[in-house]
């Protein structure tokens, strides 16, 4: 038999599990919880008054204190916005952000060999709270049904995949 | 197709999450420090007096005083709210201009809803001249009152320069132009100008306490030695109404105006550079308060 001298292990980049890409979401979420969101958890806990204890009371509230919620509109663009930073810099930076290093999941662009920050920019710009933006929050998993892709990434050119190694 | 990829570098990942970290801070901190939403159902407008009183307001962003012409715009805005029925100073000053002082007092007699001085920690020289000007005065028994008053000392430094050779060089056309300079030594004539001046108006200010608390001048002038006073004191001597808290206030209010007192406070809308300001001086403010508190309980370890 003719030794044919083949690597014994092989890497192949594949489209990345779903489950795998929803996970490291939750852990980079869980991260900037502690970066960004608990620095603004402070200022929302402040805008309610103790009284409004429940739902009802608070939307109560909301209601009668028009420009106290404006505020706190802005106040969730901002945080958002930060949250967004993050995740378009990283992706930009490194190709994953620190929940897709723990699952080796890797940002690739489909159309050329280096990614741009505008690419990173509109693949997560679903997290930022404004009209229409937040319209994609309804058609992109509606797309995903029918196509079987995220519809920001086929906007930006953009694919999430991760490293599969066999042979080993 | 293989995408470019940079080396991880944890240190810089680590640098990028303390930046975001101190952004979100920053900008939570801005937010907090801008909302100052009304309560709609309020009758009575709170009216913060805090710190030095001048007319221009705090020029650094490490100073938290009260301009005149910012008080002055908020009580014309409580006058012209017809939700507000009446208006309460919150005064925790110990006082400063006189003008910026007498300009708040007439702006007060001006206005004909009740009004209310409620005097926290201190309520003294100026800021007693504003809130003698309201209708009831409530100051906390431990609260410091009164040091109706005029001062303008200063420090002259002329044997300082002389000591050093150093020349103070008078050119001046007006004999008297100079008259305050730290750099030359006071003249004896220039001293009975300054007093005089002093005195004048210190005569303003016993006039203005006497006519706003129905007491007779002499009364005033007796305790116009610019001695401070505890809220207790206060109301024996006749300074202050009532002795209590912010309860006081609304008792008063509500059997005055036969209604269920909701407060809400009126102040400027924060500019970028007021929150700024009051950032640097509240984390400079704690940040002496830590090492104060820090050196004074490790005075020991010093020592030894």
């Amino acid at each position: 038999m003719v030794n044919l001298k083949l690597p014994k292990g092989r890497n192949s980049l594949v489209y990345a599990n779903p489950l795998k890409r929803i996970t490291a979401f939750l852990l980079d979420f869980l991260l900037l919880y502690f970066i960004v969101i608990d620095s603004f958890a402070s200022y929302f806990v402040k805008i309610f008054p103790k009284e409004s204890a429940s739902f009802k009371m608070s939307y109560s509230y909301a209601l009668m204190h028009q420009a106290t919620m404006m505020h706190l509109y802005y106040a969730i663009i901002a945080m958002m916005a930060i949250i967004w930073f993050y995740f378009s810099f990283m992706q930009y930076k490194y190709s994953q952000t620190v929940g897709m290093m723990f699952f080796g999941l890797f940002v690739e662009s489909t159309v050329s060999k280096e990614l741009t920050f505008w690419q990173c920019a509109i693949r997560n710009i679903y997290l930022l709270p404004l009209f229409p933006i937040y319209l994609i929050w309804v058609i992109s998993p509606i797309y995903y049904l029918f196509k079987g892709e995220r519809m920001l990434e086929m906007l930006s050119k953009t694919k999430t995949t991760e490293v599969i190694k066999y042979g080993y | 197709m293989d995408t470019k990829r940079n080396k991880i570098n944890m240190f810089h990942i680590v640098i990028f999450l303390l930046s975001l970290w101190l952004l979100s801070f920053l900008t939570a901190s801005f937010f907090s420090m801008s909302d100052n939403d009304k309560n709609p159902y309020a009758n009575v407008a709170i009216i913060k007096i805090y710190g030095d009183i001048s007319t221009t307001g705090s020029d650094g962003y490490f100073d938290s005083g009260t301009s005149s012409n910012d008080i002055i715009h908020l009580l014309d805005e409580a006058d012209k709210d017809s939700g507000i029925q009446a208006i309460v100073l919150d005064i925790n000053s110990g006082g400063g201009s006189g003008v910026a002082s007498e300009e708040i007092g007439q702006k007060l007699k001006s206005i004909n809803k009740p009004k209310v001085a409620w005097i926290r920690d201190i309520g003294a020289s100026g800021a007693y001249w504003i809130a003698s000007d309201t209708d009831y005065i409530v100051a906390s028994r431990l609260s410091l009152i009164g040091s109706i008053g005029v001062i303008g000392s200063y420090l002259e430094f002329s044997e300082f320069i002389d000591r050093y050779n150093i020349t103070y060089r008078r050119l001046v056309a007006g004999k008297y132009k100079d008259m305050g300079s730290p750099f030359k030594e006071m003249t004896l004539d220039e001293e009975e100008i300054m007093h005089e001046l002093l005195d004048e108006l210190h005569g303003y200010f016993i006039l203005e306490v006497a006519k706003n608390r129905n007491l007779s001048v002499d009364d005033v002038k007796k305790l116009a030695t610019g001695e401070i006073f505890s809220g207790a004191k206060g109301k024996t001597l006749g300074l202050i109404d009532e002795v209590g808290g912010i309860e006081k206030v609304s008792e008063y209010l509500g059997k005055e105006l036969n209604i269920t007192v909701e407060y809400t406070v009126f102040e400027d809308e924060a500019s970028f550079t007021d929150i700024l300001r009051k950032l640097s001086s509240e984390h400079g403010f704690s940040m002496g308060k830590g090492i104060g508190s820090y050196l004074n309980n490790n005075q020991q370890l010093i020592k030894t």
